[in-house]
């Protein structure tokens, strides 16, 4: 109990702050599936955000050696086998994720997933994972395209299809930390495009 | 190591100078970069002095804009900017205006300094796309000048005019219709007269004349006119030495396309030499003219400091020297009584090209109609030596060379100027070479414009031998540049032991001869060497990039060697110790003599066939 | 000193001297020299021009012909000597007058057509091609032999050298490079020639000594013995020819109008500001040429005699393989000279008839390139001489290459490139395509050096009797009538070359068995059949010229100027 209260006061003190005060670890995971309980993750990348700037001297991407099954994985992702024997256990993976995300906003294209994964693998493994916030750049574009009136198509909230909405550069490469600045870069848009120059709260972004 | 992203790694190494550099350059730089959302909004954060950075595009549009608030060049996906101050050190002045908004890679001055130190062809390509940047900056700088302006730029209107068959009262009716205060009277879209709101007063009203005369009875044949890709310094030279007001503009192929005035000057801004010109021009003695020379050096001075451009220097210099000759043919002729045929004072070499300098000489003569008597002969002997002799007493040094109208060579007819130039161009000797180079810049100053035109169309005539051009090329090749073979420079040395670079003689000179060359196997009849190069882009004997490249070199070299002028002692004039200069300004020199060379082995290639 | 270090010292100085006399050219100093002096001085000029006349092919080649031929081989003397003068004469004074710098030029705007410049420049670049192939295997043959590698890897040598000195060393045709590069050709091949003289006849000039008796105290004449070897070894006799009169005339009227139109040599006359000093610098050149090519018979008979002396002995029996002089293992070694003993007897026996051929008694086989190279050596002379004939034959080979490159690149370049094909292109990517054009020619040149030289031969043929079925006549009209017209000159082009190409391709490439003075048309072998095309293409401009509208009338006037001595007076008359 006191955990979920002192939860929504992280939450509510969170909502509160500047953009400019708080960093941003845009990630993305590459899995095997869609189900957290049956499927796992095969890689973890991300780059951290901050003033408005991305730094890529932060960029990380840890593959997850302990990976069983690969079923969609090596066709989309382009991971193999010998790729995975460069990477570290799940518990490394797992341990620097949660290190990192620490009093950080998380931003996702698609958090619900990415979330999802990570707090039951956290969980599994005991540790913590406690960002400041979540951020879902997926469900930003999605209210303001039903702001807007626009009619919504199955695929047309796809980091991709976001992405060429706002004109930004196709990437053809597809693997977790392309797609994590992929993201990162939609943020950078989504923010200019919600404050229109005036500073943000972090409120408008969740 | 940190991890770098495929996508952004990729789109690096197609940069230059990455896709010359090692992998490991490539990844330094992409995992040391920030990226941020370039926008309207946001575009003032960014190129702050305080922070330098280096900028790539990834995306979106964007100007680069200067303190002037004048675009300096467009930038776009691949294009970087803020370097030059990472490079100098200085203030950052010029400003980024968002077009489209877009990522923008960004790279700080450490990262920056350690590529640069670790790489030479990192250094070398932001030290050229510098040099190339302050090259471009000289050639938007000129068009501040309001006297520099094309006229085409001051033109508002469109032409009005009618045929000469047209009557009196048409006319008038057609004028306060467009509310003009003047007209063009054509034929076959050819100007044939002008006639103005004075015309009606003085030569119709005046005079009772029947408005349902036509106008051609009442027009001023045959006007002076302008080129509208002139200049607007030679417009109110033109309309000053006449005192006339209105300037009929017309296009290479003698089209009217509209009328420039007085007033249309007048929006202008003032400037203090153009009011010497108008003041020299109604200057009625000798003694008036020399008490106005003396304000030149004094004036020149004061108005040095106001221009960025040297060529403006050179022409109002020139500009002065005509109307002091102008005036002093008029004086003569006052008091020997008007000319007793036609003539034409002519100018030849820099004061032609209008490059003159406080320390050129006078390099003129008189070009006269053939079958002269000997009295005409006579009379205009006596105008050369009078005008020639006023001139140095208006602190224009006699020509060592004895090119003057005083001296009788230099005072022929039409068929002996011809027979003159047709022996140099049929007998290239090196001395004949010489002669061509000053007698081929020739402009005409005052008298008839007929007989000038006469000269000029023969020359052009007997002008067009490929061995006369080839003798020129070979001629322009004999003078190097003072590039060695391992990229230094070449110094020559005084007699007082200073070591020094001659900027005129092995840079100047050089662009100054292969434009003659060019000018004159296209039939191009201008002196300037910046007009000329302007004309040859009608013309496939040398493309636009070179041409282009050769007016920057011009400019550049002309313009140093203007600053050092002003700062330096002990050296002879139009000459440099490079090692006053930075190294920035070092390699800009290299780079524009490495293009003069380029110019000449070209010259020497098209023209000679690369025989010497 | 051995021969090898000394030939790398000697070449190695004219190198030096050619590159100092470039950089000081170059420097700017000569400027006012230039002017003071008023120019290049005649005599200078007319060494210049020499030095581009005389190509590796008349430094090494021409002897080493007339040494085989005999006779025969006078046709290339004459034909060649026949056309400097009839381009001195005829062609470049008129062009001077007409203001071209080149003969496509002339023939483009003297027939108001941009399709017969673009005829006359391919013209030029194909007659330059050969031209410098031949001089590639000269070239490669010095290199092959001095510095001991086979002829192969003399013409790479010698293709790397080309390259530095005409492509990267500024491609520049300078005056004074050029006299130096005479001054060392000549020197070079009239030291031997004396020496030899001296020792054979006792004259000591070789004209004079060429038709002297022999020194040995037999009263015999030089020519004489000659005459007798060539008939005791097989050979027809060596002061009369085996071709018949009207082919000798032919070859020689087509070598000699086919080489007037040589573009590289025009381009000196041009180059000379008064018109009186072109004259006088001609008549230089020729006496420069006249120097060697009155040498080059005695240079001739002399090597022969030697050569035929120590091979097969005084005695006429053959000299043991084993005690063969050095000349002939050192230019064995190049795979210039090949021995092969037939009958056993361990002796080197040279007659008429190919070492292949069982039936002929001859063993010896020897490129007829090599006999000036081992003039020298076969004469017994001292070590700096025959270093002396290599410098001398690589300054004969630069001098002309530099040039034709020259004109190759700049056609390409600036004729076909910027005038015609692609007017926008830069300074910066003219001279690009410049260089690359020369590297280009050298490279295919240098596969003609190495490749069968009976195709080189083939091709030269070629190239003079296209010259002359095409070019000349053109030149010639376009000069000498003012009312030819385009129509007229291109019709008479193109039947000219057509029937040339065609009757060389039918002998040399597809019936070469028919190759015999039997089966030819009037008796005119390949080589001379340039001077039937010249015919055909006077005829046929003549006949379309009758069915074909007018020449323009400016064009008339244009013409009749040029040959009107008219001076100054009318060109600017109103």
């Amino acid at each position: 109990m006191q955990k979920l209260v002192q939860k929504a006061f992280r939450y509510l003190k969170a909502k509160g702050k500047s953009l400019d005060e708080v960093e941003f670890v845009v990630l993305d995971l590459e899995l095997t599936g869609l189900d957290p309980k049956v499927h796992e993750i095969v890689s973890a990348a991300w780059v951290t955000m901050c003033s408005d700037r991305i730094q890529l001297k932060s960029a990380m991407h840890i593959i997850n050696s302990d990976v069983k099954q690969l079923d969609q994985s090596p066709v989309y992702h382009g991971i193999d086998e010998q790729t995975l024997n460069e990477g570290v256990s799940l518990e490394a993976l797992m341990t620097e994720l949660c290190d990192a995300l620490h009093d950080k906003v998380l931003v996702c294209h698609n958090a619900y997933l990415d979330w999802g994964f990570i707090r039951l693998n956290s969980k599994a493994l005991g540790l913590e994972a406690l960002p400041l916030a979540i951020v879902d750049t997926m469900q930003i574009e999605k209210r303001r395209q039903l702001k807007q009136n626009t009619e919504l198509h199955q695929d047309s909230l796809t980091l991709a299809n976001c992405r060429t909405r706002y004109q930004l550069p196709d990437y053809e490469v597809h693997n977790a930390l392309t797609d994590a600045l992929a993201t990162a870069e939609l943020l950078l848009v989504l923010i200019n495009k919600i404050g229109a120059g005036k500073p943000l709260k972090l409120s408008a972004l969740m | 190591m940190t991890p770098e992203v495929a996508e952004v790694a990729k789109f690096v190494a197609l940069q230059a100078p990455f896709s010359q550099l090692p992998e490991a350059a490539t990844h330094y730089f992409v995992s040391h970069l920030e990226i941020v959302y370039l926008n309207k909004d946001n575009q003032s954060q960014w190129l702050k002095s305080t922070e330098p950075n280096l900028y790539l595009v990834r995306s979106g549009q964007y100007d680069l804009v200067n303190a002037k608030e004048e675009v300096i060049t467009q930038i776009a996906e691949g294009d970087y900017f803020g370097f030059p101050s990472l490079l100098t050190g200085d203030a950052i002045q010029n400003r980024i205006e968002v077009s489209t908004p877009g990522l923008i890679y960004i790279l700080n001055q450490t990262s920056f300094d350690y590529l640069r130190r670790e790489y030479k062809a990192f250094e070398q390509h932001f030290v050229r796309a510098h040099a190339n940047r302050l090259l471009s900056s000289h050639y938007q700088q000129k068009s501040d000048n309001w006297s520099e302006k094309k006229i085409s730029e001051l033109l508002t209107r469109k032409a009005i005019t009618l045929g000469p068959d047209a009557s009196i009262r048409d006319a008038a009716v057609k004028m306060s219709e467009h509310g003009v205060s003047s007209i063009m009277v054509t034929e076959q879209e050819s100007l044939i007269g002008v006639l103005t709101d004075r015309d009606l007063r003085n030569r119709v009203l005046a005079k009772d004349v029947d408005p349902n005369m036509a106008i051609n009875q009442v027009m001023t044949a045959k006007p002076k006119f302008i080129f509208e890709n002139n200049r607007v310094f030679s417009a109110l030279h033109l309309m000053l030495k006449h005192n006339i007001h209105h300037l009929p503009v017309l296009d290479e192929n003698y089209t009217p396309l509209g009328m420039l005035t007085s007033t249309d000057l007048l929006r202008q801004q003032k400037s203090d030499p153009v009011q010497l010109i108008g003041r020299i021009y109604k200057a009625t003695s000798v003694q008036q003219l020399r008490l106005y020379a003396q304000e030149i050096p004094a004036l020149l001075k004061s108005f040095s400091h106001n221009i960025d451009d040297i060529s403006v220097m050179g022409k109002l210099l020139s500009g002065l020297t005509d109307a002091l000759t102008s005036r002093l043919i008029r004086i003569y002729q006052q008091e020997h009584g008007t000319a007793p045929c036609a003539f034409s004072f002519i100018c030849f070499g820099s004061q032609a090209r209008e490059e003159q300098t406080l320390h050129s000489d006078q390099d003129n003569g008189l070009l006269l109609p053939n079958n002269l008597t000997e009295a005409q002969r006579a009379y205009f002997k006596g105008m050369g030596e009078f005008v020639c002799e006023q001139l140095v007493e208006c602190g224009i040094k006699r020509c060592p060379g004895n090119i003057m109208a005083s001296n009788p060579e230099c005072c022929g007819t039409l068929n002996e100027w011809s027979e003159r130039f047709f022996k140099w161009i049929k007998s290239p000797t090196p001395q004949a070479m010489l002669n061509c180079k000053i007698f081929f810049d020739l402009r005409f100053i005052d008298g008839s414009n007929e007989l000038y035109s006469d000269l000029c169309v023969s020359l052009e005539r007997i002008s067009k031998n490929e061995l006369f051009f080839a003798a020129m090329a070979t001629d322009i090749n004999a003078n190097s540049v003072p590039i060695g073979l391992f990229q230094q420079f070449k110094l020559e040395k005084s007699e007082s032991k200073h070591k020094y670079l001659d900027l005129k003689k092995r840079g100047v000179v050089i662009i100054n001869d292969i434009a003659r060359l060019y000018a004159l196997k296209a039939g191009v009849r201008r002196a300037n060497t910046l007009e000329r190069l302007d004309a040859l882009t009608k013309f496939n004997l040398i493309s636009a990039k070179d041409i282009y490249n050769l007016k920057d070199c011009w400019r550049y070299l002309t313009q140093l060697r203007l600053k050092t002028q002003l700062n330096k002692e002990g050296l002879p004039g139009n000459c440099i110790d490079p090692e006053m200069l930075t190294s920035l300004e070092k390699h800009q020199l290299k780079e524009a003599f490495y293009l003069i060379k380029q110019a000449q082995q070209a010259c020497a290639f098209k023209f000679a066939r690369g025989s010497l | 000193m051995d021969v090898k270090i000394l030939t790398f010292i000697i070449v190695g100085l004219s190198f030096a001297l050619y590159v100092g006399i470039a950089i000081w050219a170059r420097a700017g100093s000569t400027k006012e020299f230039y002017v003071a002096g008023g120019g290049v001085p005649p005599v200078a000029n007319g060494m210049a021009t020499a030095a581009d006349w005389m190509s590796a092919a008349s430094f090494i080649s021409m002897a080493g012909i007339i040494s085989f031929a005999g006779y025969d081989g006078g046709v290339y003397l004459m034909g060649w000597t026949g056309g400097y003068v009839l381009l001195a004469l005829c062609l470049a004074p008129y062009l001077r007058k007409f203001g071209k710098f080149t003969v496509p030029d002339f023939i483009g705007d003297r027939y108001y057509s941009q399709v017969a410049r673009v005829v006359a420049i391919l013209c030029a670049i194909f007659i330059c091609f050969t031209y410098i192939a031949g001089q590639m295997r000269g070239v490669g043959v010095v290199f092959s032999r001095f510095l001991e590698v086979d002829i192969e890897t003399g013409v790479y040598i010698g293709m790397v050298i080309v390259f530095f000195y005409a492509v990267l060393g500024g491609m520049k045709g300078i005056t004074y490079t050029q006299v130096a590069q005479y001054c060392v050709l000549v020197f070079a091949y009239l030291v031997p020639a004396v020496f030899i003289s001296l020792m054979m006849t006792g004259h000591l000039l070789p004209q004079t000594g060429f038709g002297a008796t022999l020194a040995d105290g037999s009263g015999v004449y030089m020519l004489d013995k000659l005459d007798g070897l060539s008939t005791e070894l097989g050979f027809s006799q060596y002061t009369e020819g085996s071709k018949s009169m009207i082919d000798v005339f032919a070859i020689t009227a087509a070598l000699m109008v086919g080489t007037a139109g040589l573009p590289h040599v025009i381009v000196r006359f041009f180059t000379v500001p008064k018109v009186k000093d072109t004259r006088i610098s001609a008549a230089w050149t020729l006496v420069f040429i006249a120097i060697v090519y009155t040498t080059a018979p005695a240079v001739a008979s002399f090597a022969r005699v030697n050569m035929i002396d120590t091979i097969n002995g005084k005695d006429g029996n053959g000299t043991l393989y084993e005690e063969a002089p050095t000349w002939v293992k050192n230019w064995e070694r190049t795979g210039l000279i090949t021995f092969e003993d037939k009958n056993g007897d361990g002796r080197m026996n040279y007659s008429a008839g190919k070492i292949s051929d069982p039936n002929s008694a001859n063993e010896v086989n020897i490129d007829r390139d090599i006999m000036v190279l081992a003039n020298p050596e076969i004469a017994n002379l001292p070590a700096w001489v025959i270093a002396l004939v290599a410098a001398g034959g690589i300054a004969a080979a630069l001098s002309t290459t530099a040039g034709l490159l020259l004109v190759i690149s700049t056609s390409v370049s600036h004729d076909l490139l910027k005038r015609t094909l692609k007017p926008d292109i830069s300074d910066k990517q003219e001279l690009l395509a410049a260089r690359l054009a020369a590297m280009t020619a050298i490279a295919i040149s240098a596969y003609f050096g190495i490749n069968p030289p009976g195709f080189v031969a083939s091709v030269v043929a070629f190239a003079f009797g296209l010259a002359a079925a095409s070019f000349f006549p053109a030149i010639i009209m376009g000069i000498f009538s003012k009312k030819m017209n385009k129509e007229g000159a291109i019709a008479g082009m193109i039947t000219g070359i057509g029937f040339t190409a065609a009757y060389i391709i039918y002998f040399k490439f597809i019936s070469p068995e028919l190759n015999a003075p039997a089966n030819w048309l009037f008796g005119i072998s390949p080589e001379g059949i340039g001077i039937i095309g010249m015919l055909v293409n006077f005829i046929v401009a003549a006949v379309v010229l009758k069915l074909t509208a007018e020449t323009p009338k400016e064009v008339q006037d244009m013409v009749d100027s040029i040959r009107n001595p008219k001076g100054s007076g009318e060109a600017h008359a109103h």
